[in-house]
């Protein structure tokens, strides 16, 4: 009798479980991140994603046509590292069908596409994560994070050097044996770290007078550009853009990373024009940067930079005697330009003016073709809110691009492919093994996100090290 | 005989330990509750996977965990004095068994272990002393007491060493405790070398898990306090490690020297650590928070000797609320402009922080409100506030930020006593209210620049894009008379305020309107067009007949003119 009734509340409470009503939807899944339709490399790590809404349980089924893989999850899924390699190792897309059972109700929502290049992308990204407010800071750190794994490394936190703040990470075409950032504050400098060996650097000297700023490497790896500014900041009364920064005055300078000399040339130190953002060509020949009138800059929402080059000769370290206005702007200001490391594309993020694009709604991200001389805006990424630092990966076949479509406050890296003929693919956010409770819960931004090609050999300690005692750079 | 001194000392025993621990509660809850209320503000524990992750990356991750959990349950009136409370009774009951364990007597042992007890209610009146460090200390003393226990052998100091580095991880810097107590108890069994290697395994741990964790020894040291951010001196959480060695030793002796020297020790570290007139603006603050006004101008009339720009700037919005800074601007203290908006800059603090939105978002600046709301969040001691969390989502509500508003709901909805707010909140974004609309109705249409904490701009552009803004109005004239600018007061009265409100003027606006014209003609004109009231007339001439009669004397006017605008454009001076 009693084993009878067992049987019967068993058969009866999985009737329950499974009595859920079937319904089928036309509507894409309500998912995060939104993966509809994004290019993603074959190397990449798991895409794992969360709904967006109240659910009891959420079944995926991902296909690349021949196999396919089902996973389950309670809020979202979350995919075997090992049966997700193998499912993207054949593929050349995937067919993503995502059903949502919620009150009882088991809605299957239309299946979408992810497309898989085989254009691999590089081992990681680099990036700062800050308070979002740029003003002041507290506990900020580097960090690089491995995106074959989805796992984030500590480079170094601020908590470790007295609070100091750390920025403008930079390396030599994704090189993370040739890379540098700055240490503000006291005991803070310029950690330069070249193929295991570190140093500080004090990059304020005479001639100079502040210390250097926004970085570019030469491809080559020997030389670093930098803009030097004298930096103020100044405040919006309307909401939602808070803070805007602008310089008093800035120059481009090369730091020769063999000599140990920090260069300075009349002609990107002219008193006349603002010079900021350097930028190297591909091919080392080049060195981009941008340029605004300075008298425009008493009134900020006048001030407007240009795109603009000269002629760089690695073998002297020396500059040409021109400079060639690549792109005005066409009434706009044009800042962060990054050249492609195949030579074709300069990038830029475009803005109605000024220098500081992070809370300019406004600010787009365009494409400048260097073999044809078009310009278009990149609609495929661009959003209705700030798209602002970009940078190419080591193929120059993906970008990786600051926005703050989420929530208009919190930078995010995005990710997107672009093809033989130049076309972005819908780009996708840096994926998280929980994204949803990972990006609403972070209250820092990602700041400047670059490609690396490995991960940084460069441990806390060696930085730590490396600041006892900083080399007071000449300037030429 | 025997029985009868049992029950003596038996109730001796539970009468001391009530009494204390109803001292303490009392404490907590009527001698400090807004720095305790303060302190939930200080917790945003969100309930998720993410967020208890970060928890994974420090030490002292169980006491932080439950910690930060229970903070949110101060919220509750005598949550934070009940929770203190049933805390101090687990330290006390535990360090009285590791008393016992040593030797002591029962009496003696329940009176000596009240010390670290009464360390423990002294630094809590810290604001950034967090319940993890008190959950620490009661882990650390239960994990020595359960260690005493083991069987007497090597291989129960190698378990102690090895214990010490995993306890470390658990509950941080309280830790010590646990150290200590193993050192005394080695020495105590003749293990005099184990005594020696017990602070050095747990000097090893600090420098392990610091270069683990990413942490500097110093902060590792003393984590989860951070020195200098939270604490100009980490090291005071050492006084209960004190207190637990004095006890050990103590515990030997009397157990009336015990009782005496817990009660000293609470008073004067009560009374050290006590900051009145932190508490004083943390109230008014907390009561803004609450929003209930008529309690801040409560505090504001009964305790004029705690003056700060904080106090005033909370009496002033208090008195803004009700429309009534013209009514009462100078019956209050005023620190010039100081106490009407709050400068924020890098040696704000969050507290300051958190304040400076409230009044700049009641205006209707949102940009000026959103910043300080940011910085407020940077400011904090783990980047992470509810209050400031809830702030921000009000600011992007008004300002239709919805993404913003939905990110922030989404971590209040997984808060405890967060969650219904939030609810409420999301459903006004689906649907709108209102006072939603009301305040959008203050926004500033057009951009402009302004310098950080610059007022005059950002008032100028709210009363410019709203003249009903009545608040904007109120703290721009005010601005000038607590600046004693009276002609920029009179242009703007006429221009802002005459056209809405000029028919019942306020008694201060009244006030120094009359003393805004030396010209008789003029005067008895602007008595007409202001609508001045005899009373004020009346007033005016009397102050002005002392003034004269007194040669300017301010004591002979103090008493029946100390709180007019007259007296105070004539004497208020910034010190």
């Amino acid at each position: 009798m009693r084993k009878s009734f067992i049987i019967i509340a068993l058969t009866v409470a999985l009737a329950a479980c499974t009595s859920a009503d079937k319904r089928t939807s036309d509507q894409l899944p309500p998912i995060f991140p939104d993966y509809a339709g994004v290019t993603v490399p074959v190397n990449i790590a798991p895409l794992n994603f969360d709904v967006t809404e109240p659910a009891q349980r959420v079944e995926a089924t991902i296909s690349n046509g021949s196999e396919q893989i089902e996973v389950k999850g309670r809020s979202g899924v979350s995919i075997l590292p090992r049966k997700w390699r193998a499912l993207l190792a054949e593929a050349e897309k995937l067919t993503v069908t995502v059903a949502v059972t919620a009150d009882k109700v088991r809605t299957e929502y239309a299946p979408f596409e992810i497309e898989v290049s085989r254009d691999s992308i590089d081992y990681g990204l680099c990036y700062r994560r800050v308070d979002p407010g740029y003003e002041y800071y507290a506990r900020m750190g580097l960090y690089y994070y491995d995106l074959g794994e989805n796992e984030e490394h500590i480079l170094i936190e601020n908590t470790l050097m007295g609070s100091s703040c750390v920025n403008c990470h930079s390396f030599a075409k994704t090189n993370p044996s040739r890379m540098m950032f700055h240490i503000r504050g006291k005991n803070g400098g310029t950690l330069l770290h070249l193929d295991g060996e570190n140093a500080l650097l004090n990059t304020k000297t005479e001639a100079t007078k502040v210390s250097c700023v926004y970085p570019s490497w030469h491809p080559d790896g020997r030389y670093i550009a930098y803009s030097i500014n004298d930096i103020k900041q100044t405040f919006h009364n309307v909401p939602s853009q808070i803070l805007d920064v602008y310089d008093h005055w800035s120059d481009v300078v090369i730091y020769d990373t063999e000599t140990g000399e920090l260069n300075t040339y009349p002609i990107l130190s002219d008193t006349t024009r603002f010079e900021t953002f350097p930028s190297f060509s591909a091919d080392g020949r080049t060195l981009y940067f941008c340029s605004a009138d300075p008298k425009a800059a008493e009134i900020l929402p006048e001030v407007r930079y240009e795109l603009c080059s000269v002629e760089f000769d690695p073998a002297t370290g020396e500059v040409g005697d021109q400079i060639t206005t690549v792109w005005d702007g066409d009434g706009a200001s044009l800042l962060f330009p990054r050249a492609s490391y195949d030579g074709r594309y300069v990038m830029v993020t475009r803005s109605a003016y000024g220098t500081f694009p992070i809370w300019h709604k406004d600010a787009d991200l365009w494409l400048i073709d260097l073999r044809t001389g078009e310009r278009r805006a990149l609609d495929e990424l661009n959003s209705d809110n700030t798209e602002s630092y970009h940078s190419w990966n080591s193929t120059s076949r993906w970008v990786v691009f600051s926005s703050r479509r989420i929530d208009g406050l919190h930078t995010r890296p995005y990710i997107a492919h672009v093809d033989d003929e130049g076309r972005f693919s819908k780009p996708f956010l840096l994926p998280h093994d929980r994204p949803l409770e990972w990006y609403d819960g972070l209250m820092q931004s990602y700041n400047i996100p670059e490609f690396i090609s490995g991960p940084i050999e460069l441990s806390p300690s060696d930085i730590l090290q490396a600041e006892a005692g900083a080399v007071e750079l000449n300037a030429r | 005989m025997k029985t009868n001194r049992t029950k003596q000392q038996l109730w001796l025993q539970v009468m001391m330990v009530a009494v204390a621990m109803t001292a303490g509660w009392c404490w907590f809850a009527f001698g400090v509750p807004y720095t305790l209320y303060t302190k939930e503000q200080l917790v945003l524990f969100v309930a998720d996977w993410a967020a208890v992750a970060e928890y994974l990356g420090r030490p002292a991750i169980l006491s932080s965990i439950v910690g930060d959990y229970l903070t949110q349950f101060y919220l509750l009136i005598g949550g934070a004095a009940t929770i203190l409370s049933l805390f101090m009774l687990l330290l006390w009951w535990g360090t009285r068994t590791a008393l016992k364990r040593f030797g002591a007597g029962t009496l003696s042992a329940t009176a000596w272990a009240l010390l670290p007890v009464a360390a423990e209610v002294a630094l809590n009146c810290y604001v950034e002393y967090p319940l993890s460090m008190t959950i620490a200390a009661v882990i650390a003393v239960w994990s020595f007491v359960a260690w005493t226990k083991m069987r007497e052998g090597a291989s129960k100091y190698i378990i102690a060493a090895l214990s010490i580095v995993a306890l470390y991880w658990l509950v941080g810097a309280h830790t010590a405790i646990f150290v200590l107590g193993c050192a005394a108890w080695a020495w105590k069994e003749g293990r005099r070398v184990w005594s020696v290697v017990m602070p050095a395994v747990a000097a090893g741990a600090v420098a392990l898990w610091g270069e683990l964790l990413y942490l500097p020894l110093s902060q590792s040291f003393c984590y989860p306090l951070i020195e200098n951010y939270m604490l100009q001196h980490c090291s005071v959480f050492l006084i209960t490690e004190a207190a637990f060695v004095v006890a050990l030793v103590g515990a030997r002796g009397r157990a009336w020297l015990g009782a005496l020297v817990a009660t000293l020790m609470a008073v004067v570290g009560v009374a050290m650590i006590t900051d009145r007139t932190q508490e004083y603006w943390l109230g008014m603050s907390c009561e803004a928070y609450f929003n209930r006004f008529d309690r801040v101008l409560e505090r504001a009339e009964a305790n004029w000797e705690y003056q700060s720009y904080v106090a005033s700037y909370y009496t002033n919005l208090a008195l803004a609320q009700r429309n009534e800074l013209g009514e009462h601007l100078t019956e209050y203290y005023q620190p010039s402009t100081y106490g009407l908006m709050l400068d924020v800059d890098e040696g704000a603090g969050y507290c300051y922080a958190i304040a400076a939105a409230d009044a700049t978002a009641a205006i209707g600046d949102m940009a000026e409100a959103q910043r300080a709301t940011l910085l407020a969040m940077t400011f904090t001691p783990h980047q992470r506030s509810s209050r400031v969390a809830k702030k921000i989502v009000e600011i992007a509500m008004v300002v239709g930020d919805r993404e913003l508003a939905e990110k922030f709901l989404w971590q209040l909805e997984r808060t405890a006593m967060h969650k219904t707010w939030a609810a409420k909140r999301r459903e006004v974004l689906a649907t709108g209210s209102a006072a939603l609309d009301v305040e959008r109705a203050k926004l500033v249409s057009g951009d402009g620049f302004v310098g950080a904490n610059d007022w005059y701009p950002a008032l100028y552009a709210l009363v410019e894009a709203n003249g009903a803004n009545r608040m904007a109005v109120e703290y721009l004239l005010s601005m000038h008379l607590l600046r004693k600018d009276r002609e920029r007061f009179v242009a703007d009265y006429e221009r802002y305020f005459y056209p809405y409100w000029g028919a019942m003027p306020p008694k201060i606006y009244q006030q120094a309107l009359m003393m805004a014209f030396e010209n008789e003609s003029e005067l008895v004109a602007a008595i007409n067009r202001y609508h001045i009231s005899p009373e004020v007339q009346r007033e005016c001439i009397e102050y002005s007949r002392i003034y004269v009669a007194e040669q300017g004397s301010g004591e002979a006017l103090q008493e029946r003119f100390g709180r007019t605008y007259w007296f105070y454009c004539n004497y208020a001076q910034m010190k």
